[in-house]
């Protein structure tokens, strides 16, 4: 009689998307940990001495306020992600953690505005959706809304 | 439709606010009591934001604000539709009260009715328009293509 296992000793792990969950404004957000080089707080950063604290802009390095690419108001976020490419850094108002999921899917179709190029995609994290962000595509937007 | 139609059909009646509109119950999938809006940045004027419904992903269509004017003050429940776009994706549609499915013939549009008037339903004395959603939604577009290969190994921070 042959003995042994069925199944493989070491079940095949699934190949899991980590991403960073951050808030601009009322919306929660999600961006692939592998594009984040930093994330940075403002309360250590330089003040103007208006009572207002900046974030520090390295060399090279492009700002942008979320809320201004969707449009809200109100003030901007005490947080920085530092990207590891297009020299671009994205300014939100807090990370809140960090999630890993292997399902990853496209906007309803029922969407056909600017935030299908602003999202990569949507996940789920519990009974939360929540729409992936596509910072290359807003640097892109940006960088033609420059010109 | 054209001219009178004897024949009797089932139609989902249901309320926006103080006035009621119908659908055919072919598109309607079903009526769901429970359910939460979750909204994200968008530009799709029609659209309010998602709703998960036993794991799937329903794009929300305000259909109040579409058609009065202005989102509904309340939404009681949700009519699940078929409105595709493309393949077999559903709506739902928040909706202000109660729902109620009659069988009834139904009579032609009133002269000058938009191109999304199927018909009309003559109820306790009211004229109720039947609603045709693929004309009231929006037509399918080019999308550009989403890149959902997030990534290939995991970075540590």
């Amino acid at each position: 009689m042959k003995t042994g296992r069925w199944k493989p000793a070491c079940p095949e792990v699934k190949a899991a998307n980590t991403l960073i969950l951050f808030w601009v404004g009322p919306y929660r957000l999600a961006i692939p940990a592998a594009e984040l080089k930093e994330i940075r707080q403002h309360s250590g950063l330089a003040s103007l001495g208006r009572g207002e604290a900046v974030p520090q802009k390295r060399e090279c390095e492009r700002l942008l306020a979320v809320r201004a690419i969707f449009r809200l108001s109100g003030k901007v976020g005490g947080c920085t992600l530092v990207l590891r490419e297009h020299a671009l850094a994205l300014q939100v108002d807090r990370v809140e953690r960090m999630i890993e999921t292997s399902v990853v899917r496209e906007l309803p179709n029922a969407f056909q505005g600017e935030e299908r190029l602003w999202f990569r995609g949507i996940t789920m994290a519990g009974d939360s959706v929540i729409p992936i962000l596509n910072a290359k595509a807003i640097s892109a937007l940006e960088n033609e809304a420059a010109r | 439709m054209s001219g009178e139609s004897a024949v009797r059909r089932s139609f989902l009646v249901f309320p926006l606010e103080d006035r009621r509109f119908a659908l055919p119950t072919e598109d309607v999938v079903e009526l769901s009591r429970s359910g939460q809006v979750q909204r994200f940045p968008h530009t799709s004027e029609l659209l309010d934001g998602v709703m998960v419904l036993r794991g799937g992903i329903l794009p929300v269509w305000d259909l109040a604000k579409t058609l009065l004017g202005e989102s509904s003050a309340t939404q009681k429940a949700w009519l699940v539709t078929r409105c595709n776009y493309s393949g077999d994706e559903r709506t739902a549609i928040p909706v202000s009260g109660e729902c109620q499915m009659i069988h009834a013939a139904a009579l032609p549009p009133l002269q000058g009715s938009p191109v999304y008037i199927l018909g009309v339903l003559k109820l306790e004395d009211q004229l109720i328009e039947i609603l045709d959603l693929r004309q009231l939604g929006p037509q399918p577009g080019e999308f550009p293509q989403q890149d959902l290969h997030l990534e290939k190994k995991d970075a540590v921070l």
